[in-house]
């Protein structure tokens, strides 16, 4: 014989086995203790309770009219623990990645407005120089390159105002990092408050690709003074802090091959722009074309430096992985690899003004004109 | 497999998502929602949902109305709200998002 207790579920009542009135006391108990801090503490305890007597249910009926202790371990069982903490702390699957992109500032706090205006980013997927025209086209729905052509009809047409736009929207537009953001690049985002979280996170950013920077160097230092520790015999300790896989022979080889390839052709690179740019603030053109009268030649040799940038970069790019490949004696190399190039350009200059018809004679009128480039400019702007 | 402590954080965060999907295609009771979980690796019991769908509440992704039942008390019915359903939108193209960059990195 056991004794019976009346408990009140949500309103109603029930009849219960002591024991399974102790379980029954445990659970809930327990689970007001989780919820406290719940804001809806006390509904989520009406629920729970109401559950557990929709489950009692099931047990009571045709001539039983209490419950055991098994039945209520079951019930309690399906029930399940109460589980709070990550569930209401962490947020969904979404608020965790846009707390990801936005680096703890105030952005992070207060998660995106879910159904908020169409945004503008920048967007670095495939971008020429940072993603501008690319996030525009996004915007607007059109492809990149018609935003990129007429872009540099508005740069012409406005002398060259319009780079000056692109500097600005490069700095307060934020870039899409996630794919959320990504498939909101169709909006603007501005309100002042937003503005300037963008300019500070980019200020940031900088800061901290600078930082990224210095660790190299200093990574490559350490390496340089070990290894000249190790020529003099003394043994570095294991692990040695700057232990990155060495390249494989293949691989120096190759770099010693295409490092000078690299260098002869940005060595003419360099050298070709750099009679553009003469020849631009001479002459007001490139060597035989001319610039339209309404296109000042600042904007021309913005265009300019912007397509050599455009064209360099890669080179640079194979340039530095060739350096990485070269492994320990990558200081050495890449000394010898700049006087290299710099006796390159040199060579190419001579020969261009030696051995290209009418060059010599524009050399020559380079250093005529040169006076007059101040008033050249002055005129222009 | 699945009770591996290290899928339990990716069920955790799923669960939401799969709870949008769930009430998106009718106004639904937990039991409902327990019983779609039910023999999935989503099983799930009231002390986890009724937490999660008060939070989901306040977050104004989701807003029940009571209907009473032939057969006890009334119930909550859930429903997703304008929000919950713009949510559920971000999710599913996000989760295709994921899963794309799963397939195109074992490849």
């Amino acid at each position: 014989m056991n004794k019976v207790i009346t408990v009140n579920l949500n309103g109603r009542a029930y009849q219960v086995e002591e024991q399974a009135y102790e379980s029954l006391r445990a659970y809930l108990d327990e689970a007001a203790r989780l919820l406290a801090d719940d804001p809806d503490c006390k509904e989520i305890m009406a629920d729970l309770e109401q559950a557990i007597g929709d489950k009692g249910l099931r047990y009571l009926g045709s001539g039983r009219n209490v419950l055991g202790e098994a039945e209520m371990k079951r019930i309690l069982e399906e029930m399940g623990p109460v589980e709070t903490g990550e569930l209401t702390a962490g947020g969904g699957p979404s608020a965790g990645a846009s707390a990801g992109s936005a680096s703890g500032s105030g952005a992070a706090a207060a998660p995106r407005e879910t159904s908020g205006p169409k945004r503008l980013y920048l967007i670095k997927e495939g971008e020429m120089i940072a993603g501008v025209c690319n996030g525009l086209a996004a915007y607007f729905g059109v492809d990149p390159t018609i935003v990129r052509l007429i872009f540099v009809v508005l740069l012409v047409l406005s002398s060259g105002l319009f780079g000056i736009a692109y500097l600005v929207l490069m700095f307060v537009v934020p870039a899409a990092k996630t794919p959320e953001e990504r498939a909101a690049a169709r909006g603007l985002p501005f309100n002042a408050q937003e503005l300037v979280e963008q300019t500070k996170r980019h200020y940031a950013d900088m800061k901290d690709s600078h930082q990224r920077w210095r660790d190299k160097r200093r990574r490559n230092k350490e390496r340089e003074f070990w290894s000249r520790k190790e020529r003099r015999g003394y043994e570095p300790p294991h692990p040695r802090p700057f232990d990155r896989p060495q390249p494989g022979y293949g691989a120096q080889v190759a770099a010693g091959i295409v490092l000078p390839l690299i260098g002869v052709i940005s060595a003419v690179l360099t050298v070709a722009c750099l009679v553009a740019l003469a020849s631009l603030l001479t002459t007001g053109g490139i060597i035989g074309w001319s610039l339209p009268p309404d296109v000042p030649p600042w904007a021309a040799i913005l265009v300019l430096i912007a397509a050599y940038a455009m064209v360099a970069a890669p080179l640079r790019a194979v340039r530095h992985a060739s350096y990485e490949a070269l492994g320990p004696r990558r200081s050495w190399f890449v000394f010898w690899d700049g006087v290299l190039w710099l006796a390159l350009v040199i060579l190419a200059w001579w020969i261009a003004a030696r051995y290209v018809p009418g060059m010599g004679e524009f050399f020559q009128g380079l250093f005529h004109n040169w006076r007059d480039i101040p008033f050249d400019i002055a005129e222009a702007g | 497999m699945s009770s591996d402590v290290k899928f339990l954080p990716i069920r955790k965060g799923l669960l939401e998502f799969l709870l949008l999907k769930i009430i998106s295609a009718d106004k639904v009771y937990v039991a409902d929602i327990l019983g779609r979980l039910a023999g999935t690796e989503f099983a799930t019991q009231e002390g986890t949902l009724y937490p999660l769908l008060s939070k989901m509440r306040r977050e104004n992704l989701v807003d029940y109305e009571w209907q009473e039942s032939e057969s006890g008390p009334p119930r909550k019915y859930y429903r997703l709200t304008a929000k919950g359903r713009t949510q559920l939108t971000e999710l599913n193209d996000y989760w295709r998002e994921i899963n794309r960059t799963v397939q195109k990195l074992e490849r």
